[in-house]
């Protein structure tokens, strides 16, 4: 008893500190909140579970308990700042909820605050606390569910926040393991120590295969799709039942009138269609949805009544047709469309609610880039495009001052794309923007290390004005298309990019930044494909064709774009890690199991009277000899009768009966081929 | 079970709405890990479901009348899983069949065999989501032992004590002895020396056994409960009588399975025999007493409530 009592409370103590630890990781790391020392904080967790795991383990052990943590608590309040940390705390977690859905923040009007290690001890104990009990104490798992969590919910509903893998492994372990062992040890502590020890490998396996499996990066919204269809169900049924009444068109907006750039952070972008496209001509198509043209580091702004022509003269690069199914307030453009388009405010207004259009592409003329680097002249007359904030202007131009390139307008474009490029990892788990950031810009260009698209789409906007080239941001989807075949574009296609005005050619040019995207569309009619089946005027229609999977586009809730491939995932070289990391805490972690279960059992044998002790014997007797395919001794099952129904005690002699044929048959075992006894012995546990 | 199934749709629903609303990666994780658990528990419990064997536990004997109870108990090599089942009972005597409940207890009013079975087994993963009937399944049968009834007036077992006596084959010591002359083959060691050396003949002191006849108990195993239970325990109480004082005798009995002899000496003879005829069938038709036997004491034991 004494035996299971020390292997129940050890059970405890690391079952409670891993889910103390997981519920606090995740809170720490979902929230980026500072705390300056983690290790402190998992000591916290550490702490409370192994005080929870000795006092619950004893009788009267509770009372202890409570005192200890009461008294913990008075002296941690006497300090003077543990309210105040908590209401920082709050305050904190309120601001991230008022990003997400403004709801309003709660002020707090102390010092600010460094560290949140007091308040998050707190909760990693109060949970460390519970799951001991939980364990020690034999009762229902839901008493360690509520604390543990709890947190856990609070970071599922905020978008940007996603706790780090490792800590919700810790969180999960220890949560699964108090529920699959819940029964057992309610029933017999000694069973569910058993059963903890060998379930502790299968479901710590399982959840680090699972967090391999579906990695944050490669996520696919699959839930975008479904949704979609149960809005459009919705819709059509409440369209049915308002039949001959006004019929109404909803517009979802695209792109918002303002980005905020410090409200950006890591990003899931959606699956779901948003349109399709079709060419005469394949290749890479940027479809230009709208442009920003004011930016006061913070966002980015249309200025309002803002006329200008969209449009150059080449060659036809055939048709492009795009279907959106649901009308959109505006038209989504290629490089370039054939007439004379005006833009007004950086967008082709879809005034005539088409569903469907279609726009014949004009490219380039094949030389445009020699013609481009042939000039080295200055642009003026769009000073509106040039405009900085005057502190960023000054930052930006002092990261320009390395930047060597030839004077045309293209080449030093082309040389600020490729700065950008290299300024930071592509990831759509960008970090948050810090509440102190000035300009959005020139944090990414100095100290993010991870963006996606929007982040070097502005850094090379702000860069091009700095340098006196007159440049805007774009908003829109980039798209791989065949020559004649339809491509459904997703919330993944969505982009963000750089435009830049080349004086020589007359026109806006884009410029890809981003690290992996294509690295310009087509301007030209490229060789191995095909010519323009057909040429046509520059038309929209006003019938949308029919579309099976008709859905509306997802409504962007902060920017616009948001995703483009991936330069480098380092899924290979992380994998190959991870595998050689695996492999011997794998072997650890066996090796531990056995040598636990070993323990376990041979405790058993030892513990209560010479009865109880026969018949644990009488048990490994059982066990060794079905392995070894025999039956076990006729004597023996009498001695082990005797024990369990008579009110003789056995004697040592009679026990010492069992003791030796367990040796024999365990040396027996032994003198097995070398795969049984790797099987006996992490299988089995037998030596 | 259904409990635990129930919360788990419930959770799992929840999940599934949640990642529908909110379609992130977390609650995608979290959707797909309610999933797995399932499996996972079927995983880690599928050697113990495989090993477990299933058995209805209690005492062997129980005297009629005396309160009783069983259990189901289940074994596996590995942490047991949960289980159920429920527990029939069927009586010999008197062919009632019924599922035990812990409030009623065994039905110990009559004697006889109660057998045990199970039914509706299902032992289940740990989270207890699954359920799989069990591999093994044990019975277990119960004497509900009969209470003694005496016989009022009781038999004169004075008749069943041996007047007569027989040499005792092969010599050897003896209680009882017999003084008579020499025979020729008689054992020179069992010669009466003083008596001879007084008498002047040679003298045999010869052993001697009492010549007992057959002692006969006849019982007809049939009838209602009520009459059986007053069999039995005449039986018990008469059988004990006997062997109290040293008298065997023969049990003679008709049961479905025919005419029945059962020997007794002694005490645990006796308690044998009334384990056995407990485990009989009781007869339908027929009697022990369709039969005459050669028997030096005979006595039928009845069933009617004032029958002697």
């Amino acid at each position: 008893m004494k035996y299971d009592r020390y292997v129940t409370a050890a059970i405890a103590a690391a079952l409670a500190f891993l889910t103390a630890l997981g519920t606090v990781g995740c809170v720490v790391t979902a929230f980026e909140l500072p705390v300056n020392d983690l290790a402190l904080t998992a000591l916290g967790c550490a702490l409370p579970a192994l005080l929870g795991a000795a006092a619950f383990s004893r009788k009267g052990g509770a009372l202890v308990a409570v005192l200890l943590c009461a008294a913990a608590g008075i002296w941690l309040w006497r300090q003077g700042d543990l309210g105040s940390h908590w209401l920082a705390l709050i305050s904190r977690l309120s601001a991230v909820y008022d990003r997400a859905y403004g709801w309003g923040v709660i002020p707090f009007n102390g010092e600010a605050v460094e560290s949140f290690h007091l308040p998050l001890g707190m909760v990693g104990a109060l949970t460390a606390l519970a799951v001991s009990w939980t364990v020690c104490r034999g009762v229902s798992a839901a008493a360690a569910m509520l604390p543990a969590l709890t947190p856990l919910a609070a970071c599922l509903v905020v978008t940007d926040t996603v706790p780090q893998p490792r800590f919700l492994w810790c969180l999960f372990f220890g949560l699964l393991m108090l529920l699959l062992t819940g029964h057992t040890r309610r029933s017999s502590p000694y069973q569910g120590n058993r059963l903890t020890c060998l379930a502790a490998l299968p479901v710590a396996l399982a959840l680090g295969a699972l967090m391999l499996a579906i990695p944050q990066e490669g996520y696919v919204n699959y839930a975008e799709p479904v949704r979609q269809r149960m809005i459009h169900w919705l819709e059509e049924a409440a369209w049915e039942e308002t039949q001959g009444g006004d019929v109404s068109i909803r517009f979802v907006p695209q792109e918002p009138e303002r980005l905020e750039l410090l409200e950006l952070g890591s990003r899931t972008p959606s699956n779901a269609p948003v349109m399709w496209v079709s060419a005469d001509t394949g290749g890479v198509v940027y479809l230009r949805g709208q442009d920003y043209d004011r930016y006061d580091g913070a966002s980015w702004g249309i200025s309002p009544h803002r006329v200008e022509p969209f449009s150059c003269s080449g060659p036809s690069l055939g048709l492009v047709t795009v279907q959106t199914g649901t009308a959109l307030e505006r038209m989504y453009l290629p490089y370039y469309p054939d007439g004379e388009l005006r833009l007004v405010e950086g967008r082709l207004e879809n005034s005539r609610l088409s569903g469907a259009y279609a726009f014949t592409r004009l490219g380039l003329p094949g030389d445009w880039r020699d013609i481009a680097l042939a000039h080295s002249g200055e642009v003026s007359g769009m000073e509106s495009y040039l405009e900085l904030p005057e502190q960023t202007r000054a930052q930006a131009q002092t990261l320009l001052e390395e930047l060597s390139a030839g004077p045309s307008v293209t080449e030093r474009a082309e040389a600020i794309a490729r700065l950008v490029r290299e300024t930071a990892r592509y990831d759509l788990n960008a970090p948050s923007v810090p509440q102190q950031t000035g300009d959005f810009a020139l944090w990414f260009l100095e100290e993010a290390e991870a963006g996606y698209c929007v982040h070097f789409a502005t850094a090379s906007v702000v860069l091009l004005r700095a340098a006196g080239i007159p440049a805007r941001y774009v908003s829109g989807y980039l798209v791989t298309l065949r020559a004649g075949q339809t491509a459904a574009v997703t919330g993944e296609q969505a982009h963000a990019w750089a435009e830049y005005y080349e004086p020589a050619l007359e026109t806006w040019l884009v410029l890809e930044s981003t690290p992996g995207a294509a690295d310009a569309p087509v301007y030209t009619v490229p060789a191995e494909t095909e010519q323009p089946v057909q040429t046509t005027q520059p038309e929209t229609t006003a019938e949308a064709p029919t579309q099976p999977d008709q859905t509306d586009p997802k409504p962007q809730a902060t920017a616009p774009a948001a995703s483009d491939p991936p330069e480098d995932r380092q899924g290979v070289s992380w994998a190959a890690v991870g595998a050689i990391l695996i492999l011997p805490l794998l072997a650890a972690v066996l090796e531990l199991q056995s040598r636990l279960r070993r323990r376990l059992r041979r405790g058993g044998l030892r513990r209560g009277g010479n009865n109880a002790q026969a018949l644990a014997r009488w048990q490994e007797a059982v066990l060794l000899a079905r392995l070894a395919g025999q039956t076990p001794p006729g004597e023996l099952e009498q001695l082990a009768l005797k024990a369990k129904f008579s009110s003789h005690t056995l004697t040592r002699e009679e026990l010492n009966r069992f003791d030796r044929y367990i040796r024999g048959q365990t040396e027996a075992l032994s003198r097995q081929p070398w795969h049984r006894r790797l099987l006996y012995r992490y299988w089995y546990a037998i030596y | 079970m259904w409990g635990y199934r129930i919360c788990y749709l419930t959770a799992l629903a929840g999940c599934g709405l949640f990642y529908l609303a909110y379609g992130e990666w977390l609650s995608w994780l979290v959707l797909v890990l309610m999933l797995m658990i399932p499996w996972l528990s079927l995983l880690v419990s599928l050697p113990a479901i495989l090993t477990f064997s299933m058995e209805p536990g209690g005492p062997d004997f129980l005297t009629q009348g005396e309160p009783g109870e069983i259990w189901l108990l289940g074994s596996s090599h590995y942490p047991a899983p949960p289980f159920q089942g429920q527990l029939r009972l069927y009586q010999s005597f008197t062919g009632q069949s019924s599922l035990y409940s812990d409030a009623r207890g065994l039905p110990t009013e009559h004697c006889g065999r109660i057998s045990v079975t199970i039914q509706r087994a299902k032992v289940c993963d740990y989270l207890g989501l699954f359920a799989f009937p069990p591999r093994k399944r044990g019975q277990k049968t119960i004497l509900v032992r009969p209470v003694p009834v005496p016989l009022d007036p009781a038999p004169d077992l004075r008749r069943c004590k041996p007047r007569a006596w027989r040499p005792k084959p092969g010599g050897g010591f003896g209680e009882n002895h017999e003084l008579r002359l020499y025979r020729p083959g008689d054992s020179l060691n069992q010669v009466h020396w003083k008596l001879t050396a007084k008498t002047g003949h040679l003298m045999i002191r010869e052993p001697l056994l009492p010549q007992r006849g057959l002692v006969l108990l006849t019982m007809n195993l049939s009838g209602d409960p009520e009459a059986l239970d007053r069999k039995m325990g005449r039986l018990l109480w008469l059988g004990r009588r006997l062997t109290e004082q040293d008298i065997p005798f023969q049990l003679r009995l008709h049961t479905a399975q025919g005419l029945q002899s059962i020997p007794v000496a002694s005490r645990e003879d006796l308690d044998r025999a009334v384990d056995q005829l407990l485990s009989e069938t009781p007869a339908v038709e027929g009697s022990v007493r369709d039969r005459v036997y050669a028997a030096f004491w005979q006595y039928h034991i009845g069933g009617e409530p004032d029958e002697v």
